[in-house]
């Protein structure tokens, strides 16, 4: 459990580090590495899914893409993959091999699946320049993913995306593909979204919502491994999907409407802790936030392909309403996360507590696995 | 000897479990009636037949978890009067702190815990410190940071 721990505190800096290419480019407030993986690893969800690949090496993969840029910060693959070895030295051999594996396959294209998650970097990187610099500013961007690209769908992709943003005419209709560069579109806005929890808290320049959910993603990934009671590709899938409403919604905490409603006093309460309701009115707050995020996200999904769109409203059902394995895992995991991050900017900033994070943790948690990691966390952050 | 584990659940959740367990059943045979889709249209993979695996994928999980559940549920049942006084598994728990904040949680098993909705498991950290305490006890939640409860009130009622 420590290496796990270890390895993702050195994650985090996957969520701080804007990406070098977009700084040298002097984009202002550019995506982290972890924001980049993390719509990599949506559009291995929803464009593997189509091409009938195995999605949990996918995902996996897009989750690893650009993992060495922790130490590394060059393209040189020797370094990358010794920064890489360096990084995986704390967690269990079965992990240390499975990561270099995973990553070896997208990096030297050595699978099906590591050949398309290549490619879905650039064509991710693509996207990015075209919502940066525009269709003028992106044009390298377009001619490097051409010259790269030879898988048929994201070829066919490329093509949805040249009519969308460069005019380019196609003969094809291509209707599934258009939907889901708009469904892309769209998530990425959880890239420029700060999570509130921090931001009412004046954490400057805080994680935001895809940060989140890529951390939460890889913390799935490495403490469900070989545990036999719960579908890892599942999760993976769950923790992508988890908060997906805040596309529409914002990101929410549970008690937005008290801080909307509540006067100074209560605000400053609930600012320091959990706050204290009694079961009738959690109980309510529940429900509506629960039927504000559903609507959010059936509209978000209502052009991806009817399967997919019902996949991703199940999972996060499960996840809302803690009905499977999975997702009273994940909902564990999500609050474990959070107060890891907590504790990060605990140590970083004086005047930010944890408190109310662990009291959260200590109310939600249940699962073995979980309560392990809690304990990790306080040898690691206490003592 | 196996050690499966036990889950604990309120009538209304048992009655919850039954009901989803018996309509994915419905769903499953409903399924694996009709025409299964091909698993190829032209060279590509054809996105129903695999709608169709993913779907079936899941019920088959989620129908074995409920087989796995609902035998080896034990009903929540509200104690008998002289153990009443004491924090159980279906108790709702009213806390004070010492500067008069009021919370409350119902203590529930595993599958229906959700703390956002005010149920908590009876395996958590906080549940494991309520349990078997009674009226006017002080309770001590020590994670890095104590928290000092009093409780005002313990009540069952689980409909």
């Amino acid at each position: 459990m420590k290496g796990v721990l270890d390895f993702l505190i050195a994650a985090k800096q996957l969520t701080e580090k804007p990406r070098a290419g977009w700084v040298a480019r002097r984009v202002q407030s550019p995506e982290t590495t972890a924001e980049h993986m993390f719509r990599v690893a949506f559009m291995a969800y929803i464009l593997g899914s189509k091409k009938g690949l195995r999605l949990k090496n996918c995902l996996k993969e897009a989750v690893l893409s650009d993992f060495p840029e922790t130490k590394r910060g060059s393209d040189d693959f020797l370094r990358a993959k010794n920064s890489l070895a360096k990084l995986t030295a704390p967690l269990r051999e079965d992990l240390q091999r499975e990561i270099t594996l995973r990553w070896l396959e997208s990096e030297k294209e050595i699978s099906k699946e590591g050949k398309f998650v290549a490619q879905l970097d650039l064509v991710e990187n693509l996207i990015q320049a075209l919502e940066y610099l525009g269709s003028g500013g992106s044009r390298d961007f377009l001619e490097f993913a051409e010259k790269k690209v030879d898988d048929p769908l994201l070829k066919n992709f490329l093509e949805v995306i040249k009519k969308k943003f460069y005019g380019a005419k196609s003969a094809k209709k291509q209707k599934e593909l258009k939907n889901i560069l708009e469904f892309l579109l769209q998530v990425g806005k959880l890239k420029r979204m700060g999570r509130l929890y921090w931001k009412l808290r004046n954490i400057k320049n805080p994680e935001t919502v895809a940060d989140h959910i890529y951390t939460l993603t890889l913390a799935a990934w490495l403490l469900a491994a070989g545990r036999k009671e719960l579908s890892l590709e599942k999760l993976l899938k769950m923790s992508l999907c988890h908060e997906l409403s805040a596309v529409y919604t914002g990101d929410t905490t549970p008690y937005d409407r008290i801080l909307r409603e509540g006067g100074t006093e209560k605000r400053e309460e609930i600012l320091k802790r959990v706050i204290r309701l009694s079961k009738k009115e959690k109980e309510s707050i529940f429900i509506q936030d629960y039927k504000q995020e559903k609507r959010s996200l059936e509209k978000l999904v209502h052009s991806l392909a009817p399967h997919l769109a019902k996949e991703i409203i199940k999972l996060w059902q499960e996840y809302r309403t803690k009905s499977s394995q999975e997702g009273r895992f994940l909902s564990q995991l999500n609050v474990a996360v959070m107060l890891l991050q907590g504790l990060i900017y605990e140590k970083k900033y004086d005047n930010f507590s944890a408190a109310p994070l662990w009291e959260l943790a200590f109310e939600i948690s249940d699962h073995t696995l979980i309560l392990k990691f809690l304990d990790e966390m306080k040898q690691k952050f206490y003592t | 000897m196996t050690d499966e584990k036990i889950f604990y659940l309120t009538k209304k959740g048992l009655e919850k479990v039954r009901r989803e367990y018996a309509e994915l059943r419905k769903l499953r045979l409903a399924k694996t009636k009709g025409d299964v889709p091909r698993i190829l249209q032209s060279e590509d993979v054809n996105p129903e037949y695999l709608s169709f695996q993913e779907d079936l994928g899941f019920l088959e999980i989620r129908i074995a978890e409920l087989e796995n559940i609902l035998k080896n549920t034990r009903m929540i049942k509200i104690p008998p009067k002289e153990k009443r006084e004491a924090v159980n598994l279906g108790a709702t728990v009213t806390l004070e702190e010492q500067d008069g904040k009021v919370n409350e949680f119902m203590i529930v098993g595993t599958l229906e815990a959700n703390p956002i909705q005010g149920k908590i498991s009876s395996e958590s950290p906080v549940g494991k410190e309520l349990l078997g305490k009674l009226v006017g006890d002080q309770v001590t939640i020590s994670s890095p940071v104590k928290v000092v409860y009093k409780i005002k009130k313990i009540k069952y009622q689980l409909s």
